[in-house]
């Protein structure tokens, strides 16, 4: 709400210096072209990474002023050029020759710019986001189509980067339209080519992209079944590797692997960038991870619920009552939170954890009593007999929750004194988890350290010029690709 | 011979209860269908509503397909038909309306249901994820669709007394083809059951022993061994004057100690990469 009142406020602004922003603008965005064309000669992606690094305040000014990408297509294109027409088209502008103005040299940079695909799909790429933003479904939709076509004439390294974003732009135009079907085939088809073609960031960005596409239409099977049959490329971006795990875990939970499942969450968390940009998908993430917890039989500690902000007081509530095994006040949180956890997807994942409710409420009765009997426990815990208590206890005792014995004729329940627990593997295997989770930290930031290539040095000529440059791009690289976390 | 001859064949064959009957004409059927295109409902054989009742008669088809190898306790063809009757129930032209009690869920339960019965947990529950989540079924209120849900459900509890009087019934069976797992399921119901009394108790009088596992009381020991040996993989149970003792495996407590050594072993590799 408030970023749309800023928004109108800045567009009043605007008016009076509308035509300087939008001159502005123009050249911002030609200034990325020509970072783009140097990440086309130069084989160096990290260009790329920086033009999309200020995606995000561009895409908002974009929105308030719609008259900058007709100029900028008008510039970019020779006139009645084919993609010239559907791009105008689909911003409903008119094919002005604005190229008149320009003067000859500048007419030389805009022609060899136009014939470099990547500044042509950074132009698609922003039409589309901007049609986007303005919620003209339709349109994008209509657009997509002819930008697919054009995806498939190139094979270019230095496009990977930007089809892997327009692959995203295009899924999500699907998803807000509902018609989450009918874009696989074509997701499917450009997943081989990008797996040929060794494209990792393409690679990445298309599994997530399916997977969110199958988990939306809850189809369980086919998501795991592409997990099983693909790769995710291991150099992938943080945010596409925190966003796989995330469904990683979704499917492992659904599929009653809680602890792998747990580990998938727990990394997502992790790898999300720490911004306030990735804020709603580190909630979503810590709800299931809430989840996951409590059916795995831990309880979360109470400082996950305040760390952040959102709304976790459904989450909080069903671990109250499965702290306290309480029955009746798991029901109770189960109605009155339903809708909500529906709309997070957790809700079959939450009607789970009766079971751990009452496991947690005998847990308790064993650690309080050495010796009680069964009737006792049934009243205790609300169920319905004697019998199925006998049932209930002795299944728990089997799946490890109590350390007990039941006594059938004189219908009681006998604690086992508590062992020493230092005398069994119980420290050593704790410690085990520990030693090999650090470990594993420490490979990891060792393979992830970046070093300059050979290349760089090589070049005096233009040490000078690219120092700056380099530092640019570390900082592009440091604050990762967030602009995927926006929605 | 054509299409609806051998359809009204079909269904008469399964009015009169003849599976195997039904099993055999299935084949030829089903190439009629792909020669009419109606085997897979798509986008293009959706337009008109003559096709639609046409898609609708070959669900139709499917379904008799489905029960019958069911009942014919053909289990793998079962499972071939529910796959094949999947794309017709998402179909939204087919499907839109609210469904309670049709042979949609049905089928669905009834896959569900075989689901439990072969232990396949996460298969089961990957398949519930779609049906909570479709707006046209009501899980709940569904007399089919409840049964396996609640069946779960208490097996997870360990309730299984409840499970036990859900069987038993006959009436509690929302249809017919439901009598078919009964006796597979009892059998999982006890297996479960003595795995957990194995773990429970030290010791337990053989009599109490055949109610916890809903044997006849009047059944002699002998058999009852012989019994709970063959079919539920019982091994250390010593039966001796009556009592069934638990011998506990003393193998695993003592567990290995070359697990701690390579895990050290490995530990000493990690650190020397390290430094």
């Amino acid at each position: 709400m408030s970023e749309k009142q800023d928004v109108l406020m800045k567009d009043a602004e605007d008016v009076s210096s509308h035509n300087d922003s939008v001159d502005a603008i123009v050249k911002e965005i030609e200034a990325s072209f020509v970072l783009l064309s140097k990440a086309a000669s130069s084989f160096d992606n990290r260009y790329v990474s920086k033009v999309f690094r200020d995606l995000g305040p561009l895409r908002r000014k974009l929105v308030t002023n719609k008259s900058v990408l007709p100029l900028v297509i008008n510039r970019l294109y020779p006139s009645a050029h084919g993609n010239k027409l559907y791009l105008l088209k689909a911003l409903d502008a008119t094919e002005t020759d604005e190229r008149m103005d320009v003067d000859e040299k500048e007419e030389a940079v805009a022609s060899a710019n136009a014939s470099t695909p990547e500044v042509e799909l950074y132009l698609h790429l922003l039409v589309q986001v901007s049609l986007l933003d303005q919620n003209e479904l339709e349109k994008v939709n209509a657009l997509n189509d002819n930008i697919i076509q054009l995806m498939k004439l190139y094979n270019r390294r230095s496009l990977d980067f930007i089809q892997a974003k327009i692959w995203f732009f295009i899924s999500r135009t699907k998803e807000l339209l509902n018609d989450l079907l009918s874009i696989r085939s074509e997701l499917l088809s450009s997943l081989r080519t990008a797996t040929l073609r060794h494209d990792t960031e393409t690679t990445a960005s298309i599994i997530t992209l399916l997977l969110r596409n199958y988990l939306l239409s809850h189809d369980i099977s086919q998501a795991s079944n592409l997990v099983e049959k693909t790769d995710f490329p291991e150099n992938a971006g943080n945010a596409l590797v925190a966003r796989y795990y995330y469904y990683l875990a979704r499917i492992n939970a659904i599929q009653l692997d809680y602890s792998s499942a747990h580990e998938c969450v727990i990394a997502a968390i992790r790898k999300a960038p720490q911004t306030h940009l990735a804020n709603g998908f580190i909630q979503s993430a810590t709800k299931l991870s809430i989840i996951i917890e409590l059916l795995m039989g831990d309880i979360p500690e109470l400082k996950v619920f305040k760390k952040q902000s959102g709304s976790f007081e459904a989450y909080f509530n069903v671990t109250k009552a499965v702290k306290l095994g309480d029955l009746n006040l798991f029901g109770e949180v189960l109605n009155k939170y339903e809708d909500l956890f529906k709309k997070d997807d957790n809700f079959t994942l939450v009607s789970r954890l009766r079971q751990n409710v009452i496991k947690t409420g005998i847990r308790i009765i064993s650690l309080s009593y050495s010796k009680i009997s069964l009737k006792d426990i049934c009243i205790k815990l609300h169920l319905d007999s004697e019998e199925s208590t006998e049932y209930i206890v002795s299944k728990a005792i089997r799946d490890g929750v109590i350390e007990a014995s039941i006594n059938h004729q004189k219908g009681y329940m006998q604690s086992k004194e508590l062992l020493d627990v230092y005398s069994t593997k119980l420290p050593q295997n704790e410690f085990d988890q520990r030693i090999k989770f650090c470990l594993s930290l420490h490979n990891d930031s060792v393979k992830s350290m970046r070093y300059p290539s050979d290349n760089d040095n090589k070049d005096d000529a233009s040490k000078d010029d690219s120092k700056e440059d380099e530092i640019d791009l570390l900082k592009a690289i440091e604050e990762g690709d967030l602009d995927d976390f926006m929605d | 011979m054509s299409l609806q001859k051998l359809t009204a064949e079909l269904y008469a064959l399964f009015e009169q209860d003849k599976y195997s009957e039904c099993q055999s004409l299935l084949p030829p059927i089903k190439i009629e269908l792909i020669k009419h295109n109606l085997l897979v409902p798509l986008l293009s054989n959706t337009q008109t509503k003559d096709q639609v009742n046409d898609l609708r008669i070959a669900q139709r088809i499917l379904e008799i397909g489905a029960l019958s190898s069911l009942l014919s306790n053909n289990y793998q063809s079962f499972e071939n038909y529910v796959a094949q009757l999947r794309p017709f129930y998402s179909n939204s032209k087919l499907h839109h309306k609210h469904e309670l009690d049709t042979d949609a869920t049905k089928i669905k339960s009834l896959y569900l249901l075989y689901l439990l019965s072969q232990g396949l947990i996460s298969k089961f529950h990957t398949e519930l994820e779609v049906i909570y989540n479709s707006p046209q079924y009501d899980v709940e209120k569904d007399k089919f669709l409840q049964f396996p849900v609640h069946l779960e459900r208490n097996l997870m509890e360990g309730n299984y007394i409840k499970i036990w009087r859900l069987l038993k019934e006959e009436k509690n069976l929302p249809c017919q083809e439901y009598k078919h797992f009964i006796s597979t399921l009892i059998q999982a119901l006890r297996f479960e059951i003595a795995k957990s009394i194995e773990k429970t108790y030290e010791s337990i009088p053989v009599n109490n022993c055949k109610n916890l596992l809903y044997f006849p009381q009047e059944q002699s020991d002998a058999v009852f061994e012989k019994t709970l040996q063959e079919e539920l993989e019982v091994e250390n149970w010593k039966f001796d004057n009556g009592v069934i003792y638990f011998v506990k495996n003393e193998a695993e407590l003592s567990g290995n100690n070359s697990n701690v050594i390579t895990n050290v072993l490995n530990y000493a590799e990690q650190i020397e990469s390290i430094v």
